[in-house]
């Protein structure tokens, strides 16, 4: 055996896994990295919410009613003299919460769900496609209010809401990925091998589609923060005095002349939150899509 | 001896890639007479593919970039062309067919169509004229009963088929060059035999040239009068079909020949080249072959040999050659 | 050193796919891919399968180690008739049949290492410890010529002829008996695929292998076989040890096949095709032989009668009524 048939090409010596590759890719683009890098910042912002915020979160300075910006309140209060500024901190934890649990519930059911339908085809995708269709077919934010009316409010029972409804998106484009990969002939080598079915697709099919499931969840993600918002605007999702944005733009309705932006204040934050993610989950497609390698 | 229908003179074309510099092709210099067929042989890292497409200017730019060089057809360099005058070239003077025939044609047009669409767009044929000689060019080709198969999609045809449509399609503006990128690679080898057999037939009746780029060295013998060996983006060897695979200089030359299992060619083990194409970024230095050659020498991995010109045409990239005994001069 | 039992036998096999149509009463039609086969591997021996596109031979070698049922016939290994086995039946078996596969690029999981590739075997068959897994990883890419330092990386950073040496591994870690090699060095360079073909060689020898070797490049099929199958639209139609097929052969397809090589010996005659149009459809075979539509010989009796694979010579196999005229 030669010793030179074992040797790699040069340019082989350093580590080069998918993921490294991809992570280069998307450090070349600007845009991806703010957004990443608000993404990060929100995440610190959230968990260390009690020591960032300058008051507690129902602290009621009863000496400012809906005030605006002053030194002391720098985005101004609420109609309980809450600070504006802690109740957007503290609502972030539960804008990122519902992203990622309710993503995680959609993305546990989709992932099976498509998997399945996928791998086995015939008569289990017929009836599994069928289910995907009815579920897709309900007005997602129609769907998450009856299930809260049923299982009633509370910010627990929002994220069951959102991620047994967001589950079809996942299944479906796992569904089309994982028809295409069985068909490698990795997977044939698997078989040859003694390789049972659900070993396949728990071994090589579900990683390969991998970076596909980043990708829905970051673009996920800020759908299920609106949904939130929605639901917490329409008094179905977080309970007084837990705050979220969606509640906060809910209360600042009705004193729209009081404090203006008492208001735009949380939207901005939801706004920017939701694009950041849209944005990521842009950049992250193109970073891990393999075709764009070396180019 | 007729005269140069095509002249590369030094092209270099160099991919910008995250990696590096990939030096696909550097200071490639060839020549294809008038009704000349020239195979361009070589293994996948040699450049042949980059070597035609910048000859049409197709390289996608960025990342690839042609750096230098010329590109004389007919007497007139036509790198420095514009994108306009290069449309009405490609198609009209020089003409190419590729690999995979079905992906090389439109699915959603007919067959019948996308011959007409050349000949209309240089040609200024109305459409039934164009269909007229869409219906010819398919029995040149060989596809029977043309005149029902003209409006047929390319999916109801079989791979020998297509390719056939292709040919028909590259030669229906009667192009003075056509280029075949490996043209039969994807096909049974009995198809194969009757599409080498076409293209033969063919380039005598339209007096085309033609430059054949495959890895297969009994296709460039049974379809070139000349042939030239790349390899890592550089001449290697150049000379007639004859007197290269009969007998060989180049030590790449003669391994690939006889590292290809033949009934004659028949041992226990095969004649190996050891070890791998060079990747394009990071080049080995000296003679870009010296890590794989049987017979290198210390010069061999110090420094770039130089084309060296024999007196009968042959030309060879190699240190075992350019004494004054070989009767030749070497390239400056 | 052959033992006089073949390790694999298949018996008038059948594979034929049901076509399905979107009508529900249609009546059903079949992609005939391969029909009434019968061969034997010796042990220690290879068999070389040619064919071009639409023969059957890819249909064929995953039948032959089960990894399709046959619709029709029996396929026996070593002397059990596997032919009905369930997946759990053979899941043991398939410690003695492995694959090699044609294109590096698809056949290994670009999510996994070199040696979970190369492992992945022994986790399914719930063989040896950690670290004895991955001794034998190492023992296993050393055999097939790569370093073992490389274990670790990802099979994208190799090139097409390590990547096949990675899919040999593989096929040779649960230390099988037969190998169906499916057109193994068909995606590779021309330099490369003559380290492959020595390194299968070599490993027959050292590790006591039967191969099946599926190409459509007679060359090679030459170089590595001992005895050859040709196959046209699922028939076998000549079946000989190699030097009596390429100079002896019988068929009219065998000839036009063996003709149609371009080659770049100058005193041959220039290339010809031999055969005109294209192979007629596998749902709609012709009613008597396969190859009657394209042979220059063909008779009446070739039309109407399939002929069937007989021995015309000595150890020499053909399916043709005029073996004997036309040799």
């Amino acid at each position: 055996m030669s010793k030179k048939s074992q040797a790699l090409p040069v340019d082989t010596v350093k580590f080069s896994s998918f993921y490294h590759d991809a992570f280069l890719r998307l450090r070349k683009d600007k845009v991806a990295v703010c957004c990443l890098a608000f993404v990060i910042l929100l995440i610190i912002v959230a968990v260390f919410a009690p020591i960032i915020a300058p008051y507690p979160e129902s602290y009621q300075d009863t000496s400012s009613i809906l005030s605006g910006s002053s030194s002391e309140h720098l985005l101004g209060t609420d109609e309980y003299g809450r600070d504006i500024l802690s109740r957007i901190i503290y609502g972030s934890r539960v804008s990122l919460m519902v992203g990622v649990v309710a993503e995680s519930i959609a993305v546990v059911i989709g992932v099976t769900m498509g998997a399945l339908a996928g791998y086995y085809g015939g008569k289990v995708d017929m009836v599994i496609s069928r289910i995907i269709e009815v579920f897709a077919s309900f007005p997602q934010i129609l769907f998450a209010i009856v299930i809260m009316f049923v299982l009633g409010t509370g910010i627990i029972n929002v994220f069951f809401a959102i991620g047994f409804v967001g589950w079809t998106s996942v299944a479906r484009v796992i569904r089309s990925q994982v028809m295409q990969l069985k068909s490698n002939e990795y997977v044939e080598a698997a078989r040859a091998s003694g390789g049972g079915n659900l070993a396949i697709i728990m071994r090589h099919l579900i990683p390969n589609c991998l970076s596909t499931i980043i990708v829905i969840i970051t673009m996920e993600i800020p759908a299920d923060i609106m949904y939130e918002a929605s639901l917490s605007f329409l008094g179905l999702g977080v309970q007084p005095p837990q705050s979220s944005w969606g509640e906060m733009i809910n209360k600042a309705r009705t004193y729209l002349r009081a404090n203006p932006t008492y208001s735009i204040y949380p939207g901005i934050a939801l706004v920017l939150t939701v694009l950041a993610f849209n944005l990521l989950g842009d950049a992250l497609r193109d970073a891990l899509d393999p075709k764009l390698k070396n180019l | 001896m007729s005269e140069k229908l095509l002249d590369v003179k030094n092209l270099s074309t160099y991919f910008y890639t995250n990696e590096g510099i990939v030096y696909a092709l550097d200071d490639l210099s060839f020549s294809v007479k008038k009704g000349e067929t020239l195979g361009i042989v070589g293994e996948s890292g040699s450049g042949k593919s980059v070597t035609v497409l910048s000859v049409m200017r197709l390289i996608q730019s960025p990342p690839g970039k042609i750096v230098s060089g010329q590109i004389i057809m007919n007497g007139e360099d036509i790198l420095p062309k514009s994108k306009k005058e290069m449309k009405a070239i490609r198609g009209d003077k020089i003409a190419m067919i590729f690999q995979e025939p079905m992906t090389a044609l439109n699915p959603v047009f007919t067959i019948g169509s996308q011959i007409m669409e050349s000949l209309r767009i240089h040609q200024g044929m109305s459409k039934k004229q164009a269909r007229k000689k869409a219906i010819e060019m398919l029995g040149k080709v060989g596809i029977p009963l043309p005149e029902k198969r003209v409006d047929e999609y390319p999916h109801q045809l079989s791979g020998g088929m297509r390719q056939r449509v292709m040919i028909a399609i590259a030669l229906c503006c009667n192009p003075e060059l056509l280029i075949c990128d490996e043209p039969t690679t994807a096909l049974d080898v009995t198809i194969q035999a009757q599409i080498l057999e076409l293209i033969n037939d063919l380039k005598k009746e339209f007096n085309t040239s033609v430059l054949m780029i495959t890895h297969d060295l009994g296709v460039v013998a049974q379809v070139s009068d000349n042939v030239l060996v790349m390899y890592a983006g550089k001449e290697m060897e150049y000379g007639s079909v004859r007197q290269v695979f009969q007998k060989p200089l180049h030590p790449y030359t003669r391994a690939l020949i006889d590292s290809i299992p033949t009934v004659e060619n028949d041992r226990e083990l095969l004649h190996v080249i050891e070890g791998m194409v060079p990747s394009m970024s990071k080049l080995p230095g000296g003679c870009l072959f010296h890590p794989r050659c049987e017979r290198c020498m210390e010069i061999c991995k110090a420094q770039k040999p130089e084309l060296y010109h024999f007196k009968d045409g042959r030309r060879v990239r190699c240190w075992l050659y350019g004494k004054e005994e070989d009767g030749g001069d070497s390239d400056e | 050193m052959n033992d006089s039992l073949p390790l694999l036998s298949l018996n008038n096999v059948r594979k034929w796919f049901p076509v399905t149509s979107s009508k529900l009463s249609e009546r059903k039609s079949y992609v005939r891919a391969v029909n009434d086969v019968s061969l034997e591997i010796k042990k220690g021996e290879t068999l070389g399968i040619v064919g071009e596109s639409g023969c059957g031979k890819t249909t064929l070698g995953r039948t032959m180690i089960r990894m399709y049922k046959p619709t029709g016939g029996q396929v026996v290994f070593d002397g059990k008739d596997i032919t009905d086995y369930s997946d759990k039946q053979l899941r043991p078996l398939r410690k003695h049949m492995q694959i090699i596969f044609q294109d590096p690029y698809s056949s290994l999981d670009p999510r996994m290492t070199v040696s979970d590739i190369i492992a992945e075997p022994f986790v399914f068959q719930k063989l040896y410890t950690k670290a004895e897994r991955k001794e034998r990883v190492e023992e296993l890419m050393a055999l097939c010529g790569l370093d073992p330092i490389y274990a670790r990386r990802y099979a994208h950073e190799f090139s097409g002829g390590q990547r096949q040496r990675i899919g040999i591994a593989r096929a040779l870690a649960l230390t099988p008996r037969f190998i169906l090699c499916d057109e193994p060095v068909s995606a590779l360079d021309v330099s490369i695929q003559s380290q492959i073909i020595n390194l299968l060689k070599s490993l027959q020898e050292k590790v006591n292998l039967t191969y099946a070797f599926i190409s459509h490049n007679l060359n090679v099929v030459y170089h590595i076989s001992d005895r050859i199958a040709v196959m046209y639209l699922g028939y076998v139609v000549e079946l000989a040890p190699r030097k009596e097929l390429y100079f002896n052969c019988l068929h009219p397809y065998t000839k036009a096949l063996l003709k149609s090589i371009p080659n770049i010996d100058f005193d041959s005659e220039p290339i010809k095709a031999q055969l005109k149009g294209d192979l007629p459809s596998p749902l709609d075979l012709p009613e008597g032989c396969a190859f009657c539509t394209r042979c220059p010989h063909v008779k009446e009796r070739c039309r109407r009668e399939v002929p069937s694979l007989r021995e015309a010579a000595p150890n020499h196999q053909v399916a043709c009524h005029y073996a004997e005229e036309l040799g």
